[in-house]
């Protein structure tokens, strides 16, 4: 009406914050490692979406990946291995205005931290769940992980890995109430930045695998990707991944998915023969539990003790 | 969004009895319902309940009055700042910090701007940048980056420009304006004029000054006559001759007008009640006070224009001496009348405009004949009212605005034929300009009829000013016209209808978005009526009463389609808007008759100025159905025609067909072997079909000489190469890699993105090297900077497929 445009709107936020207020500590990560590019990503969703830096948690376990919280200047919880996701649900149901972050590791999630992971993805509460999938511990120097690809030499495993690696994207996928699954590498700055903002944006748990180079331990498998880029398939749709030419030429195996079919995710999950990139599944609707726990929290302590000796005024005698 | 909340009615299934006796405007149900409360709107406008949140087209940037003339005069504050940004920094990531608070920077001009009047430009902006480095309290870098933009910035908002914000007199500044835009440049051309007339009447006076006495004198002079002599001698050697004494006078007049004429700075003379100070203080504004400012601004330019007419009449004889063509015979008896009707266009252009500011009231009231005759007169006199859309300006004391049909000053205006007359908004800057601007390029009267959105007669509108003048347009209370009659004669040529929202229907439709009480989205369209205007006028509340949250009855139904339902249906039928009250909850108002009167007499109003505007003509809808029957009717004609041609074909196809093949059947009886048709009758078979591989065997051999070449592959896309280094910023991962091989060569950008620094900064070798590690492959080493470098052979082959 009245001939007003689109940009009608002239809400103005009180306070404005640039890259500089989410950076933390200079990152100590090795020359060339891929998660550097993944905490700039972090950086950018942040200051695109204008999140206060004192309403934001970074949560991590133990890992290289997990040294993310040291490098935002924002609250972070440095925890034990495998324990990210049980501290980042703990603080959301408890401060469910806080913006959470869990920045894991192969190693830290889908080994010690696999049933903290799966009961993660179906309690769905509202974080933001970055994997940096190095497919080796680097921190510890180069022992199996995970996702370790058959015949690379390890120090565990020095004649190679001996088993086919876990395939994290269809445990994931086969998780009740999941509501949020993507997959990207990390030396494509378009789309990683464009998964992890939807990441960040959906309401639930974002869970996003990031393959990620280790130039140091394990540089073929990222190496080979590069090189290769046919061994990936980019998933584009209107309600997931959309990107420009420039970026579809890097990949010349591409196709539509329709991010709300979970029957398909699973389908495309399942064909290791390529490595899928973009959003595979996405449902704003799943339950949360971040709201069934959050419920009764601007009660007063006295509201609460009435609360209590009610209930427990049914069991006197 | 607004919801729905409650399903259970409060009040009996006959409440509608009540609401339609409200309707016909008995006061025992007016008093039995209840008046909507509070700040209710038109559902509509709900979104617009916080104007201090919504950018609309003011503050305005007001162009400087020697800016270049494509320049526009007036542009939204959001836009010029948009636009100016995107010349220094057109891409997304450039002055990124500056683009995010650009809100910022623009509600903080907004709010500066306290005072109805405009203000200097580059100082508001250098106030408002100021505050919003303070605000941000940005890092060292990230200051300096910003400040940079925010000079960059300044360097756009020229100096001698200003900001104005929306308010009562915001339309008096728009066309002071633009009488000095226009009127300046004039007003120095004229100055120019003068001085080179006043030259060429001084040089030809000190001339005959200097022209030699008398050749002889005394006693010699009686007997010679020089003139004689001179008559004598070859034409080409003409002797000097003297001025005569008139054209002396007449050269001496005009040089001392010229010379007295008083250079004054008024530009514009205001005739009426202008309360503002502001006006009064500015020395190119002269403010007269009038009881009938139709009358005074007739007189005062006449006599403007007496002043002017010996001015210009200096200046045409100041032309005719130069060129020697005057000739007293023809041009004094016409210098003699030469008044205002015998100027020039563009010297009635010079004649200081004048602007008669009257109120709606008194023009259709006791200022009527003054009104009517300055129409008629031809004057370029213009003529300023300020109009209550809601009200009738001919409504007299003690009548409701809705007692009569509307006193339209504007088609009054258009009765007068020969005058411009534009009715706008106050809101729409641009088309108000664009009537201002007709006008001042015009020498005809003019009459602007302009609602602001602020006037009442009592309580305030609930709504912000600029949204409620919007609104007058949106309901067609105040529909935007423009006629000029410099255009044409005919309606086609003169009137303009722009800005009318969908103005091809009768009411603007929108569609509402809104919860019903089950949470579940819904959608609906509503017309936007002249009841939803009047809604915002808490004066005419009177007019509306709510309906119970959850009553529901048949018989009641928006006001737009009780508009369109037939007399008999309507009698029955209650009319309601949609209104929201101040909780978000959606709610319906009873209207009552005399309300949807005004409505019909809006519409009615409305579909003459459509017909005016070429919209829904009559005559060219009858004229174009008239023609499609005609041309239908033709098409069936010609179809059934085809259809009877060709039926009449296929019998005689038939019977001819039927004839030929009962002639053969009667051929073949008779002379036919009926002894085949017993016995091995069976037909001969077809020999067996060779195999395939015997095909494939039988292929002939192509010579491969002969075989036609292969189809020339695609070109790939062509390979780019470029001679300079560069960085394809955007793909960068920020993987350290760059930096950690050259600091100096090599930095991130604001959103922590390589960029090539300074290629300089280092070796081709650091750079091949950067290119190789790059895991994105977005850095092109192109050729060396420096050809001395040792080994660039080599590096130059390793920097190849990079390029």
């Amino acid at each position: 009406m009245f001939g007003l445009k689109g940009d009608w709107s002239l809400e103005v936020k009180d306070r404005y914050f640039t890259l500089e207020d989410y950076c933390g500590a200079e990152p100590r990560w090795c020359t060339g490692c891929g998660d550097h590019g993944i905490l700039a990503a972090v950086h950018r969703v942040c200051r695109d979406s204008q999140v206060k830096p004192e309403k934001t948690v970074a949560v991590s376990g133990i890992g290289c990946s997990s040294r993310l919280p040291h490098y935002m200047k924002t609250y972070g919880f440095h925890g034990l291995h495998g324990r990210a996701l049980p501290v980042a649900c703990g603080i959301k149901s408890r401060r469910p205005d806080l913006d959470i972050w869990v920045a894991t590791g192969d190693g830290d999630c889908f080994s010690i931290g696999a049933a903290h992971w799966v009961h993660a993805m179906r309690y769905n509460m509202d974080l933001t769940m970055l994997v940096f999938d190095n497919g080796i511990y680097g921190l510890t120097k180069k022992q199996t992980s995970p996702t370790t690809p058959v015949d690379v030499p390890t120090n565990t495993h020095p004649s190679g890995s001996l088993l086919p690696p876990l395939n994290p994207l269809t445990v994931t996928l086969g998780v009740t109430n999941v509501s949020f699954v993507a997959q990207i590498v990390d030396w494509n700055a378009q789309i990683r930045h464009q998964v992890i903002q939807m990441a960040h944006e959906h309401k639930g748990t974002g869970f996003v695998r990031i393959i990620q180079r280790c130039p140091v331990y394990v540089e073929a498998i990222g190496k080979t990707l590069q090189e290769e880029p046919a061994r990936m398939q980019l998933l584009t749709h209107e309600k997931g991944v959309q990107v420009d030419d420039s970026v579809k030429k890097l990949f010349p195996n591409h196709a539509e998915h329709d991010p709300t079919d979970l029957a398909a995710a699973l389908t495309i999950a399942a064909d290791t023969s390529v490595l899928p990139l973009g959003i595979l599944y996405r449902n704003p609707d799943a339950p949360r539990y971040d709201d069934i726990s959050a419920a009764g929290l601007e009660m007063s302590a006295a509201e609460r003790l009435a609360g209590m000796n009610q209930a427990l005024d049914h069991f006197a005698i | 969004m607004s919801t729905v909340t409650d399903r259970s009615p409060e009040v009996g299934a006959d409440y509608i009895d009540t609401l339609r006796r409200f309707h016909y405007g008995e006061p025992a149900a007016a008093q039995a319902t209840r008046r909507p409360e509070g700040a209710v709107l038109p559902a509509l406008l709900n979104p617009y309940r916080d104007a201090a949140t919504i950018r609309y087209r003011y503050p305005l940037y007001l162009a400087p009055y020697d800016a270049p003339d494509e320049a526009p005069l007036a542009t939204p504050l959001a836009q010029h700042l948009a636009q100016s940004i995107a010349t220094f920094a057109p891409g997304d990531d450039e002055a990124r910090i500056l683009k995010d608070n650009l809100p910022w920077l623009e509600r903080h001009l907004r709010n500066a701007l306290t005072a109805p009047d405009p203000v200097a430009a580059p100082a508001s902006f250098e106030a408002a940048a100021a505050a919003l480095e303070e605000h941000l309290d940005l890092g060292q870098s990230n200051r300096d980056t910003l400040r940079s933009d925010l000079e960059s910035l300044r360097a756009a908002i020229a100096e001698g420009s200003e900001f104005l914000g929306y308010g009562p007199d915001a339309p008096l500044h728009l066309l002071l304006h633009a009488i000095r835009r226009h009127g300046l440049p004039r007003r120095e051309a004229l100055r120019k004029r003068i001085a080179d007339s006043k030259r060429v009447l001084e040089s030809l006076l000190k001339v005959e000054a200097a022209r030699s006495g008398p050749a002889a004198s005394g006693a010699a002079a009686e007997r010679l006559d020089a003139s004689l002599l001179s008559s004598m001698l070859d034409k080409r050697a003409h002797g000097s001759v003297a001025m005569s004494a008139a054209r002396r006078a007449r050269i001496e007049q005009a040089l001392g007008v010229l010379q007295a004429w008083d250079d004054d700075p008024v530009l514009v003379r205001f005739i009426g009640k202008v309360t503002n100070p502001w006006f009064g203080r500015e020395d190119t504004v002269d403010v007269i006070d009038s009881t009938d400012p139709c009358a005074a601004a007739g007189e005062t330019f006449e006599r403007d224009a007496l002043r002017f007419a010996g001015l210009f009449a200096a200046l045409r004889t100041a032309a005719l001496e130069k060129e020697d063509s005057y000739d007293p015979a023809v041009h004094d008896s016409w210098f003699a009348g030469f008044d205002w009707q015998s100027f020039s266009a563009d010297e009635l252009r010079h004649v200081t405009p004048v602007v008669a500011i009257v109120s709606a009231d008194h023009l259709a009231g006791d200022g009527l004949p003054s009104f009517s005759r300055l129409l008629g007169s031809r004057r370029p006199v213009h003529i300023v009212s300020w109009i209550r859309a809601y009200d009738n300006p001919a409504v007299q004391p003690g009548e409701g605005p809705f007692d009569a049909y509307r006193f339209e000053l504007a088609y009054f205006g258009v009765g007068h034929r020969q005058a411009i007359v534009a009715q706008t908004s106050a809101a729409s800057h641009d088309d108000m300009l664009a009537g201002f601007e007709c006008a001042l390029d015009s020498n005809r009267t003019s009459l602007h009829l302009i609602n602001r959105g602020t006037q009442t007669k009592s309580e305030q509108p609930i709504l912000d000013p600029w949204f409620v003048a919007s609104a007058a347009v949106e309901s067609r209370a105040h529909p935007l016209l423009l006629v000029n009659p410099d255009a044409g004669d005919y309606a086609a040529e003169r009137v303009s209808f722009a800005g009318n929202p969908q103005a091809d229907k009768d009411w603007p439709v929108e569609s509402l978005e809104y919860e019903d009480p089950d949470g579940e989205r819904k959608e609906m369209s509503l017309a936007f009526t002249f009841a939803d205007y009047a809604l915002l006028m808490p004066a005419l509340h009177e007019h509306f009463r709510m309906v119970p949250k959850g009553y529901e009855s048949d018989d009641l139904v928006p006001v737009a389609n009780y508009l369109d339902s037939d007399s008999e249906a309507a009698e029955r039928l209650v009319p309601f808007v949609w209104a929201i009250d101040e909780d978000g909850s959606l709610v319906r108002l009873a209207v009552s008759r005399a309300l949807i009167f005004a409505c019909r007499d809006r519409l009615n109003y409305w579909h003459t100025l459509q017909e005016l505007a070429g919209v829904h003509n009559f005559y060219v809808e009858e004229a174009v159905e008239r023609v499609l029957e005609d041309a239908r009717a033709a098409a069936e004609a010609e179809r059934e025609e085809l259809l009877k041609a060709h039926a009449e074909e296929l019998d005689s196809a038939r019977s001819a067909a039927a004839g030929e093949a009962m002639g053969q059947l009667v051929d073949v009886l008779m002379g036919a072997d009926l002894s085949s048709m017993i016995g091995d009758s069976a037909p001969a078979t077809m020999p067996a079909a060779e195999t395939t591989d015997a095909v494939a065997d039988d292929e002939p051999v192509v010579d491969e000489a002969e075989a036609e070449p292969e189809p020339e592959p695609e070109p790939e896309d062509e390979e780019l190469s470029f001679d300079e280094p560069w960085l394809d910023t955007a793909a960068c991962t920020t993987c350290d890699d760059c930096i950690s091989i050259n600091k100096m060569m090599f930095a991130y950008n604001a959103d922590k993105q390589a960029i090539l620094k300074d290629p300089r900064a280092g070796t081709y070798a650091e750079l091949v090297e950067a290119a190789e590690t790059c895991p994105a492959k977005c850095i092109h080493p192109g050729k060396p900077l420096d050809p001395n470098e040792p080994g660039l052979d080599e590096l130059m082959a390793r920097a190849a497929p990079f390029n």
